[in-house]
């Protein structure tokens, strides 16, 4: 009974943390991987400022936006890319929160997620904080029937384990964040310490940039043998293939959770699509979807078929990145209502509904 | 399930909880252990539970029918009929596909086309360890040294124990039966809680980095590296090998005093063996034991001529080899340790001395034993034949400068070999003082050691199986 009684001591003092952990504030942003302690030093570390436009999403945003080129274009404009690997839209909350909280921000511009299977979302479980739990119980709870547990079905499983992470990471991190903000403290420069972590890839924890990397073999050739579907038609607009993974109880809770912290501080939140190579659109029930939450821009994709202008399959580069930086940039600028292929999801949505 | 994952964690409070609720009633608690070592095995595949049932209920069909009859003539015939279930079993699963491509080979260079079916086979988790254990209690029963168990329940929760279910320690019946008579949980002792952060430490801060930055990239491309990366690679090996098993076994021993059972211990420091039969006193001890006891003494042991000795040696080595993996390296690999074996027992026969050696002649023996063994490890871990020779050849290449020895790699060798020489015998003497501590010091311990494992192991290198797991 006496390794019961101890273990209960343990739960008790994890339990203990929690309020101590969230008044100290050291619960916020912090992940094992050069690009989170980079996003750490420049969300939480760093003193509030006026940020015009930040990005939060994928890799695929990480490569998509281009700040200094904002910068260049749109003069006086402040954007920051904080676009990370390992991403869903649980983590896109915990960014925004502590950086909503921290720090003046214009416009929140989140990506549409587009992979599946959106879960695990990696280093996210390191960014739980209690708050979060009982939400994440319930959908855990309302995405496992009976049947699934008398099964041991896999899915149920799954879920088992990234509950039972989110709950280790909640109750067992803060001597790790005590520890570290000590070193910081001792070193006597907080933000150096984490910038220094940052700068180990030497690109200030960014991935290396995607235009200096090889695609893959045959790549290019293959993308310009098989030439892409667009320009989409009028009538349709969005092309064929598999069914992108839709919207789910996780995205509705954190989606909501976004916008209610996005009318709290009075930010603008847009979402935004990042083209792939011949990926379809959004559908119009997942354009609808996010549109419930705020705008949805869609940049002119026309002009994105070019082999050059991705990396890989998942990734813009060089030229492509330029021509979806300033075609989001301008869209942020003049309203979503600019874009063409918002016009044709809105038509379509009309259309839809005079039919009914 | 594995003892990394942090699902088991609330699993295993669950269980605790739920043996401290059947407190004074056997059956409940041997119910609570059985659902709980079910739901353990079941994590990984549910249906391959299936064949812990079987191999279970089987061999406690045998050990009650041995138990009724007398006649010598139906006692063989039972205990063919366990040998032929268990051995079957494992057999298919483990070795068939092995048989029967080794065969396709034999065949097609002998000129002869043969069109053998491919057998694609899953290996379940721990099947050699649980047909062994299985098989101990029939082989006692058989042997008398063991009256036939009674009851099913205990029976079956003995078989499927999920501490050392699908890694060992091998318990032999006649130590794990007894212990699961009575309140068994009465008798749990919190001293296991440093048993299994010892073992979870030794697992992901130094078995699973020493693989992460030595041995998988030595092994995987052998040709990428001079002499000096190849010997730092099988070092690597060597150390990780053991840290990784030995820290299971940890685990599994403080699991076991946590719900009240004492499992054997499995390794005594093994690499400070003077001599090869040393090596394997102190070496997966509960595997060398059932080899020793079911196997070596029944071909006769030591109280054979010298000619049938090799040969028993080789017999047995060679079947251990067979034992950890359906592969002609890990056969080469035991019939190496047999040769050694031999070759020291005739070298001590030619040698007799009487009083202890001089401590420069252990020393050297410690020596020549580490670097015989680390060499064999080098079949062992090769994926094939062509890998290990290419391994071999790459030790006596200086045609590659060093790359692997960075800080990090040679902290943690270093960091391994003072576990290795300083904790492994000190670590039961910690447990005890650790077990007489109040438990709200002890709570707090445990809250800082799942902090600093919960968030220093890195995932990329630690979400690692036990080596082990695969036999």
């Amino acid at each position: 009974m006496k390794s019961l009684t101890a273990l209960a001591f343990a739960a008790g003092i994890a339990l203990a943390m929690l309020p101590l952990r969230a008044w100290t504030e050291l619960d916020v942003l912090w992940a094992p991987v050069n690009r989170w302690l980079w996003l750490r030093s420049e969300i939480v570390l760093s003193p509030p400022r006026r940020i015009d436009w930040a990005f939060t999403g994928s890799s695929m945003t990480q490569s998509a936006i281009r700040p200094e080129r904002i910068a260049a274009r749109h003069p006086g404009t402040v954007a920051y890319n904080f676009a990370h690997f390992s991403w869903g839209h649980d983590a896109d909350y915990w960014i925004a929160e502590a950086l909503l909280e921290r720090h003046d921000v214009g416009t929140l511009v989140v990506e549409i997620p587009r992979v599946a299977p959106r879960e695990p979302h990696g280093e996210t479980v390191n960014l739980v904080n209690a708050s979060a739990l009982p939400g994440e119980l319930r959908i855990a709870a309302a995405e496992v029937s009976a049947r699934d547990v008398l099964r041991y079905d896999p899915a149920f499983k799954r879920r088992l384990a990234r509950v039972c992470r989110y709950a280790g990471s909640a109750l067992f991190s803060f001597p790790r964040h005590l520890l570290e903000r000590l070193a910081a403290a001792v070193a006597g420069r907080s933000l150096e310490y984490a910038g220094s972590w940052a700068d180990w890839e030497g690109h200030a924890g960014f991935a290396p940039p995607l235009e200096d990397r090889e695609p893959p073999a045959g790549f290019r050739e293959r993308q310009r043998a098989d030439p892409p579907p667009l320009p989409v038609r009028p009538a349709r607009p969005f092309v064929a293939g598999a069914p992108e993974p839709q919207p789910g109880p996780r995205d509705e809770l954190y989606l909501g959770r976004l916008r209610a912290l996005a009318d709290a501080h009075g930010t603008r939140l847009v979402f935004l699509h990042v083209p792939r190579w011949r990926k379809r659109l959004p559908s119009v029930e997942q354009h609808r979807f996010y549109s419930r939450f705020g705008e949805v821009i869609l940049a002119d994709l026309k002009r994105l078929q070019e082999p050059e202008h991705y990396a890989d399959p998942l990734h813009l580069q060089g030229e492509g990145t330029n021509v979806f930086t300033d075609d989001v940039a301008r869209l942020l600028v003049e309203g979503t209502e600019g874009s063409p292929f918002n016009r044709l999801y809105r038509e379509a949505r009309d259309r839809e509904a005079g039919d009914r | 399930m594995l003892f990394t994952e942090v699902v088991f964690a609330p699993f295993l409070i669950a269980t605790l909880v739920a043996l401290a609720l059947a407190r004074g009633r056997n059956r409940g608690q041997l119910g609570v252990l059985l659902v709980a070592s079910y739901v353990f095995y079941g994590w990984w595949d549910v249906s391959f539970l299936a064949l812990i049932v079987f191999s279970s209920v089987l061999d406690f069909g045998v050990g009650a029918w041995l138990g009724t009859t007398r006649a010598p003539g139906r006692r063989r015939a039972l205990l063919a009929l366990s040998l032929a279930g268990n051995l079957g079993l494992l057999g298919y699963f483990k070795y068939a596909a092995f048989f029967v491509d080794s065969l396709a080979e034999a065949l097609g260079a002998l000129g002869i086309e043969a069109h053998l079916p491919t057998l694609e086979v899953i290996l379940p988790v721990g099947i050699s360890f649980y047909t062994f254990q299985s098989l101990s209690y029939t082989l006692d029963v058989y042997f008398r040294r063991l009256e036939p168990e009674p009851s099913l329940l205990r029976f079956l929760a003995y078989v499927s124990a999920f501490p050392q279910l699908v890694a060992g320690p091998i318990v032999r019946a006649r130590e794990l039966l007894p212990q699961l008579r009575g309140d068994f949980f009465a008798r749990s002792d919190s001293a296991g809680l440093l048993f299994v952060f010892y073992g979870l430490a030794k697992k992901l801060f130094l078995a699973d980095p020493l693989g992460f930055h030595l041995a998988d990239r030595v092994f995987r491309n052998p040709g990428n590296f001079g002499s000096l990366d190849t010997a730092l690679g099988i070092y690597g090996y060597s150390f990780q090998i053991f840290l990784d098993f030995s820290a299971y076994s940890d685990i599994a021993v403080g699991l076991g005093l946590l719900l009240g059972l004492r499992l054997p211990v499995n390794f005594r420091t093994p690499y400070a063996a003077p001599n090869p039969v040393e090596f394997w006193r102190r070496w997966h001890i509960t595997l060398s034991t059932w080899f020793r006891d079911y196997l070596y003494i029944p071909l006769g042991g030591n109280r054979v001529g010298t000619a049938r000795l090799a040969l028993n040696l080789l017999v047995v080595m060679t079947v251990a080899g067979l034992w950890h993996g359906a592969a002609w390296t890990f056969v080469l690999w035991g019939l190496v340790h047999g040769l050694a074996l031999v070759a020291y027992r005739l070298w001590r026969d030619r040698h007799p001395r009487s009083g202890p050696p001089s401590p420069v002649r252990r020393w050297l023996g410690i020596l020549v034993t580490f670097h015989a063994v680390s060499l064999a490890w080098v079949l062992f871990r090769a994926p094939d034949l062509l890998t290990a020779l290419h391994v071999f050849s790459r030790l006596a290449a200086f045609d590659a400068p060093p790359v692997l020895a960075d800080a990090t790699a040679c902290a943690t060798l270093a960091a391994a070999l003072a576990v290795h020489a300083l904790c492994e015998t000190r670590v039961e003497g910690w447990s005890r003082r650790f077990g007489g501590l109040p438990a709200p010091l002890q709570g707090a311990c445990v809250y800082v050691a799942l902090a600093v494992l919960f968030l220093s192991a890195r995932q990329d290198v630690s979400d690692r199986l036990f080596i082990y797991f695969q036999f």
